[in-house]
């Protein structure tokens, strides 16, 4: 992976440019917009990996076949018939939307791994670390002390065992008074090292209030004034779209709007499609032309 | 995922399609002879009458999608297939009859078969492009024989003689067309 110019931008900018992208391909099904994600993803995943990133997609052909022939067999609406299955017709407008239907699966797969270059993990403890820290600090303990119980369990059973209490023909009294016995052991022993915790939990400032995380990101002026631009494009693109000026039929017959609201809906698309990749390829080309 | 896997995979998915698209020429000789001869009364005496309406589209007209609001897709007097009268071979369900007179008078038709539970039949998405849901959350196709609702699927629904039979499209789950769900 290179070093990228976009990756030094704060993770509040990047993660919103980039649930933007996603909601942008996945609300819409007009084909001129799928295309643009598509070739906008695309752009960004050659200039991070360049070679490599073709050979993730050889699978994507198995999307394509299985929606273009697939999805027609069960779905027989449309005003073209091309084949018939058990006498109900294969339409040309269901293999239609099979491709679009496809076409829009792979370039939010693709936006997905360009998202997993922008977003590491560092930046994801940071955008996330402050809403869901307690939540995940229950949920890791929670997680650590079943297989711990299991485990101490079984300690308690196998030094039983070598004092000779744990027989294997024992009667079923016995059996359930040793099983009381060693419960009772396993909670007190838990119990234990719950206090243990809270101790060590206290003397390391849990509870006390307002604490910061170490982070090394600045909110910069850039960082203004691309999240400026990106709501603004988004929040003319969101009014197009509850208005329904992007809309596509695909049953029973294909019908494109195409006015000059739907056009300028589009331009406003690819500029927030192409805007990163585009700076991104700006600064790779002439670093290139530094170096020689 | 070795070559020789990929290969075998292709192999299935091309020979399901080919089984699908020639499964339909397979015994259905009698069929093609029943559509040719649909309306030939000198056949047989006994008849049903078969008639297909979506006039109830017309008073909920803003409901309905927006590009389904053309006249090739609900005609202005609201019937698709008008008072038609076919014969009626032994055996017809009000199904046999609905798919043969969509076969011979071109009409688009699509279903849906179950074959689970007590309620095993097919069930009609639409007729002539107008599906379930086209108009209204409320909307579908619903059928009635001598005027009276059958509670249950078409396909299961064995024809009597001169009985008439009408495909009508409701956008208020039966309402419109005279349904009254009585509360007891």
């Amino acid at each position: 992976m290179k070093k990228l110019k976009w990756n030094q931008r704060h993770p509040i900018t990047i993660f919103l440019h980039a649930s933007m992208m996603l909601l942008g391909t996945m609300l819409t099904m007009h084909p001129v917009m799928l295309f643009l994600s598509l070739i906008g993803a695309f752009m960004y995943g050659m200039v991070i990996e360049g070679k490599k990133w073709w050979q993730q997609f050889r699978w994507c052909i198995w999307i394509f076949a299985i929606e273009m022939l697939f999805f027609p067999c069960f779905r027989h609406n449309g005003v073209t018939p091309i084949a018939s299955i058990g006498g109900q017709a294969i339409t040309l407008e269901s293999v239609l939307y099979g491709f679009f239907m496809s076409i829009l699966l792979i370039s939010s797969y693709a936006w997905f791994r360009v998202i997993s270059f922008w977003i590491d993990e560092e930046r994801l403890l940071y955008l996330f670390g402050s809403i869901w820290s307690s939540f995940g600090l229950l949920l890791s303990m929670i997680f650590r002390f079943l297989p711990m119980l299991r485990q101490r369990y079984r300690e308690i059973q196998e030094v039983q065992r070598g004092l000779g209490r744990g027989n294997k023909n024992l009667s079923l009294p016995e059996q359930i008074y040793l099983f009381g016995k060693n419960s009772s052991t396993l909670i007190s022993w838990a119990l234990e090292h719950t206090i243990e915790t809270t101790i060590s939990m206290e003397s390391r400032g849990y509870g006390i209030g307002k604490r910061t995380t170490f982070h090394r990101f600045v909110f910069r002026l850039q960082d203004v004034f691309w999240c400026i631009g990106m709501i603004a494009l988004e929040m003319i693109w969101g009014l197009g779209f509850i208005k329904r000026y992007y809309v596509m039929y695909y049953f029973p017959a294909l019908e494109m709007q195409w006015n000059s609201k739907t056009q300028f809906g589009i331009i406003i698309y690819a500029i927030g499609m192409f805007s990163v990749a585009v700076t991104e390829l700006c600064v790779f080309m002439f670093r290139k032309k530094e170096v020689s | 995922m070795t070559k020789r896997y990929k290969k075998i995979v292709l192999c299935v998915l091309i020979g399901i399609l080919l089984i699908f698209t020639f499964s339909q020429y397979l015994g259905k000789s009698k069929e093609n002879y029943r559509i040719k001869h649909a309306e030939d009364l000198n056949i047989s005496d006994k008849t049903v009458t078969l008639c297909i309406r979506c006039d109830t589209i017309l008073q909920h007209y803003s409901m309905l999608q927006e590009n389904l609001q053309k006249e090739t897709f609900v005609p202005q007097d609201g019937i698709i297939l008008k008072d038609t009268t076919f014969v009626l071979f032994p055996g017809d369900t009000a199904f046999d009859l609905l798919q043969r007179a969509t076969k011979r008078y071109g009409i688009q038709m699509e279903y849906r078969g179950s074959y689970t539970g007590k309620i095993s039949g097919n069930y009609i998405e639409g007729i002539n492009f107008l599906y379930e849901f086209s108009c209204g959350k409320d909307s579908g196709w619903m059928y009635m024989v001598n005027g009276d609702f059958p509670n249950y699927s078409c396909s299961q629904y064995p024809l009597k003689n001169k009985d008439k039979i009408v495909f009508a499209y409701t956008c208020e789950r039966g309402k419109d067309l005279g349904i009254h769900y009585d509360r007891k």
